[in-house]
């Protein structure tokens, strides 16, 4: 469904996944019961909260895809009035 | 001959005006990241909220829930969800409309989602006035104002975004290309998320 985070399209295609789990969660309560239409939501949560943590992990990458830093040294700026004091 | 190139490298190579920019990730855009960060600790909020709901579901009151005498106008409410999630389909409609250069859809989609968010609303407001209860009849009516209370000041605070993406839409503002319309996107994003909310509340409190 793509990362709903990235473009508004992606996050309302997450909302029509929210509808039609929400549909069922309600159908089944209707059907069957309080018990087991929480069940199925609690059920159905912890499906799309792994999906979450799943995809945070992939977006936020692992230390090992960094690019390689340049190695070569650095120069430090000069400090400000350091050339007044040289003179002095 | 010096400065004179010292002067023209630096025209050059810093076009950038005002202070340098931040430090940032290089895994990650900073726009995406700013959108994880909020999206993650809206959803903590939430969550510690129907961690209350359900403590005092299950475990206070499991026998009688609502108790006795409440009655929460389910139809009103399911009205309402179908108001607010229609919203959603409104300004999905506007971000496609400018994307393919409609800006007189992408006004209409606005200006309707805009309507539909005060609608729900005053909905809500008027379902607070007639429902029968207050905040401080028992844990029910306390958890109850809680979790609808905390969304209707989010679908608020969505109504001043969509305020703003209103006026800059009927001012010229945004365009096809992504840049362009971005301050209608991150809106769009944060009213989706409003959106599956109240979903999830609406089941939670009126349905379950």
């Amino acid at each position: 469904m793509g990362n709903p985070l990235k473009s508004e399209g992606a996050a309302f295609r997450w909302l029509a996944a929210v509808i039609a789990g929400a549909g069922s969660v309600i159908a089944v309560t209707v059907l069957l019961g309080s018990a087991i239409g929480a069940a199925l939501g609690f059920i159905l949560i912890a499906i799309v909260s792994v999906f979450i943590v799943k995809g945070t992990i992939h977006m936020l990458g692992s230390p090992d895809e960094d690019p390689p830093e340049d190695d070569s040294p650095r120069e430090d700026p000069p400090r400000r009035g350091s050339g007044s004091n040289d003179s002095a | 001959m010096e400065s004179a190139s010292v002067a023209l490298g630096h025209s050059e190579g810093h076009d950038h005006h005002g202070p340098p920019e931040a430090h940032q990730s290089a895994r990650i855009d900073k726009t995406v990241l700013g959108m994880l960060l909020f999206i993650l600790s809206e959803i903590m909020l939430f969550a510690a909220f129907f961690a209350a709901y359900f403590f005092l579901r299950v475990v206070v009151s499991p026998d009688s829930w609502p108790p006795p005498g409440i009655e929460l106008p389910v139809l009103i409410a399911g009205i309402n969800t179908v108001v607010l999630v229609s919203s959603s389909f409104t300004i999905h409609y506007a971000l496609e409309a400018i994307k393919h250069d409609n800006r007189r859809g992408m006004q209409l989609g606005l200006a309707i989602t805009w309507l539909l968010g005060a609608t729900f609303l005053f909905i809500q407001i008027n379902e607070y006035i007639h429902v029968g209860f207050s905040a401080r009849d028992g844990a029910f009516g306390s958890i109850f104002y809680s979790l609808t209370g905390l969304h209707g000041a989010h679908v608020f605070i969505g109504l001043l975004l969509l305020t703003f993406a209103n006026i800059r839409a009927f001012r010229g503002h945004f365009g096809p290309k992504q840049k362009d319309h971005l301050g209608l996107e991150i809106p769009g994003i944060y009213w989706h998320f409003v959106d599956i909310m109240w979903i999830i509340v609406f089941v939670s409190v009126y349905i379950i």
